[in-house]
């Protein structure tokens, strides 16, 4: 069987806040064209049904009712989405809750000054994942103010089947990667890996590492942009769902899995869990990581 | 890499066996491996109450008392990997009272001319002081493969006076993307009758067997995205001692042991339909079933069940279900005749011609890992329902209020 010739296309686009891109292996410009746009597609599809920035948006329907007692129909789709998330509570002790979105309010990374602990009282107590009833048919917000967010685990699922309807397509090598989180499609030309740059978490452009990928999935949670600084003190934009306090730990952490959601799940539940007990956990997960401190140490294994 | 799997390994593990299951992700579903069902227990304690005999349907005005049965039942499913499974279920039956005996008529036979003075039905029942408990116990594997499965099960049912050991072996494949399943397999049972000697009169018999054999093929159709049609049949063949030896027939003046014939060929033909209603929140199930034996009974049946799906994780589901049959063919309440060459009588009313009908309410309440059920149904039991026009109804139907407790519970 004689192999067409593959070229490289890259394709670049904005979503879900963060620059992306798709790389693909195709035969023609028009081919790799083709099918990036159904895989942006995809993407602008969940990024519109899951966005909580957006009125249009399912979530902000779900986040409308909060306390009302009526409850949203839900497809598949998000009923599973809401099972991960149950699962990821579950296995992070708690630390990782979709309703920790409202601590953001109090927490404005714009101002330079700390909240009060009555305000964050106040929003801890719409916090709470035990709040929310969910069946493969409706989702309810018990107290009113909830809101889901499910920022932490959408950019990541986005990824994972926009390369997967890039294989459905026929593509064979490629990657997705939204904002710093990765998904392989196939392997380089020649069944060679893909080189996947994890950034500096103080240098975006630069990276620490370049890891060799052909399949699965990376992706990184990290604090280093998103922060605000008090005195001196950094207070990082990941909030614990417990205390209502941004949490102390690494710089970033980049995981790899076969799929980019679990990937990163497991890199935000790493960043909440704090560096020593996240170092521990990740021994005992057993999956490849790369973890940065913001003294600049690097932990990795198997990279 | 460690031996065991610790705890932040079952994180990985579960994390993915549910983000596979995204519709987005369904391909990589194939790359990554099956998703793991969850491991669950299951118990449930269920209480029968069979309504007391009429007083204008028995012999004896202070025997009216039937059974009371308590069942428990505890099943594990534990999922052994993404290829096997195991199955194991405890089912235990306390049963208490009395039971139908035999059946005369309410008047005297003048056996010169085989008349009788008054010939409404009456029944005999056995003093209420009858118990017995049942334990069975059984455990099944699965074999899932590529296409579909492959299930082998084994099992023991015990009680004072019977012995079973029974098993049987299934399979099912899925073609057209798993929109059909083609189910098929066998079973078998090998019984040990030994009745208890302490409420046996002389007549009765000591110790017999008797075995049975089972085939069935199924098919179950998706039809779209709500709806799905279901059918089935069997053959089951017995042969050896099918006789109730707690039951007599009434003959002549005489009560004597009851005696059916020693094989029995029946047929099921089964056909459900399921229907989804995406904007009720609510499925519609429907089941018939057509049945026919050697005996010459014939039975049909009707059931239809309301799923509904309310806030809160609750569902109710109301259900209804309708059943007539015809009798054996040598069934009688009583036989005022000398027995025919063949010497086959009963006077059973499982056996006699009658009809039901159910209803029933199940409630559900899922709480996080935890899913709780409870069920009441209502069951009585008239020859009016009966396959033809019945003109003497068995006096020992039964009717009955059955409730049921229980609940699931899921782990990791």
């Amino acid at each position: 069987m004689s192999e067409a010739k593959l070229e490289l296309f890259t394709t670049s686009f904005k979503a879900m806040g963060s620059p992306c891109e798709i790389r693909l292996m195709a035969e023609s410009l028009a081919r790799a064209e083709a099918v990036s746009e159904l895989a942006i597609h995809e993407i602008q599809r969940l990024e519109q049904k899951y966005s909580r920035f957006r009125e249009d948006s399912l979530l902000t329907d779900i986040n409308s009712r909060a306390g009302t007692g009526i409850p949203t129909p839900i497809d598949v789709e998000t009923y599973t989405l809401l099972k991960y998330s149950d699962q990821c509570y579950r296995h992070s002790d708690g630390l990782f809750d979709i309703t920790s979105g409202v601590l953001s309010r109090v927490w404005n990374l714009k101002s330079n000054e700390l909240p009060s602990k009555a305000a964050i009282e106040a929003v801890l107590s719409l916090v709470g994942w035990g709040n929310v009833i969910f069946d493969e048919a409706t989702v309810e917000l018990v107290k009113p103010g909830m809101q889901l967010d499910l920022g932490g685990v959408v950019k990541e699922y986005a990824a994972d089947a926009a390369a997967n309807l890039c294989r459905k397509q026929g593509i064979m090598g490629g990657f997705v990667n939204l904002g710093g989180d990765i998904t392989i499609i196939g392997p380089n030309v020649g069944d060679s890996p893909w080189q996947v740059g994890v950034a500096t978490p103080w240098k975006r452009e630069i990276p620490i590492a370049n890891i060799p990928l052909k399949e699965g999935a990376i992706a990184t949670s990290g604090d280093y942009e998103r922060c605000k600084i008090v005195d001196g003190e950094r207070f990082s934009h990941l909030l614990n769902p417990k205390t209502g306090w941004p949490v102390k730990s690494f710089a970033s952490v980049s995981i790899h899995s076969s799929l980019c959601l679990t990937a990163g799940s497991l890199a935000t539940i790493v960043m909440l869990k704090g560096v020593e007990e996240g170092l521990e956990w990740l021994h005992d997960v057993q999956v490849p990581y790369l973890a940065v401190t913001h003294e600049g140490k690097i932990f990795k294994n198997e990279f | 890499m460690k031996s065991k799997p610790s705890k932040a390994q079952n994180a990985l593990l579960a994390l993915t066996s549910t983000a596979i299951t995204l519709p987005g992700a369904q391909v990589l579903a194939e790359e990554t491996g099956k998703s793991v069902e969850p491991r669950v227990i299951g118990v449930r304690f269920t209480n029968y109450q069979e309504a007391n005999i009429d007083a204008n349907k028995r012999n004896d005005p202070d025997l009216a008392e039937r059974y009371d049965i308590a069942v428990t039942q505890v099943s594990l499913n534990w999922p052994l990997s993404d290829k096997w499974a195991l199955n194991i279920d405890f089912i235990q039956d306390v049963m208490s009272g009395g039971s139908p005996w035999y059946v005369k008529p309410k008047g005297q036979i003048d056996l010169d001319t085989g008349e009788v003075t008054d010939e409404t039905p009456v029944q005999v029942m056995t003093s209420p002081t009858l118990e017995d408990t049942r334990q069975d116990f059984s455990f099944k594997t699965t074999y899932f493969h590529d296409m579909g499965s492959l299930g082998a099960r084994l099992g023991v049912s015990e009680e004072d006076d019977y012995t079973s050991v029974y098993g049987g072996v299934d399979f099912s494949f899925d073609f057209n993307e798993k929109q059909t399943t083609v189910s098929s397999g066998f079973s078998f049972a090998a019984d040990r009758l030994s009745p208890t000697p302490e409420v046996t009169p002389s007549n009765r018999i000591k110790r017999e067997n008797k075995g049975t054999f089972s085939m069935f093929a199924g098919v179950s159709q998706v039809i779209n995205r709500v709806s799905v049609l279901q059918a089935a049949m069997s053959i089951t063949q017995h042969n050896g001692y099918l006789s109730d030896p707690y039951k007599q027939v009434w003959v002549r003046g005489i009560p004597q042991v009851e005696n059916r014939p020693t094989n029995k060929t029946q047929f099921v033909i089964t056909a459900g339909y399921r229907y989804f209603f995406p904007d009720k929140n609510a499925a519609i199930h429907t089941n018939v079933r057509l049945y026919e034996d050697s005996w010459n009974m014939k039975s049909e049946t009707f059931e239809v069940k309301w799923v509904q799906s309310l806030a809160n994780n609750w569902q109710i589901i109301p259900s209804f279900r309708y059943y007539t049959q015809s009798q054996a063919d040598f069934y009688a309440p009583y036989y005022l005749d000398v027995l025919e060459d063949d010497q086959n009588a009963s006077s059973d009313y499982r056996l006699s011609p009658f009809g039901s009908i159910s209803v029933g309410a199940q409630v559900i309440k899922k709480i996080g890992r935890w899913n709780f059920t409870g069920l009441v149904e209502n069951y009585s039991s008239d020859k009016s329902l009966g396959i033809g026009s019945v003109q003497v109804g068995n006096p020992g139907l039964v009717d009955y209020l059955r409730f049921t407790l229980g609940f699931d519970i899921e782990f990791e």
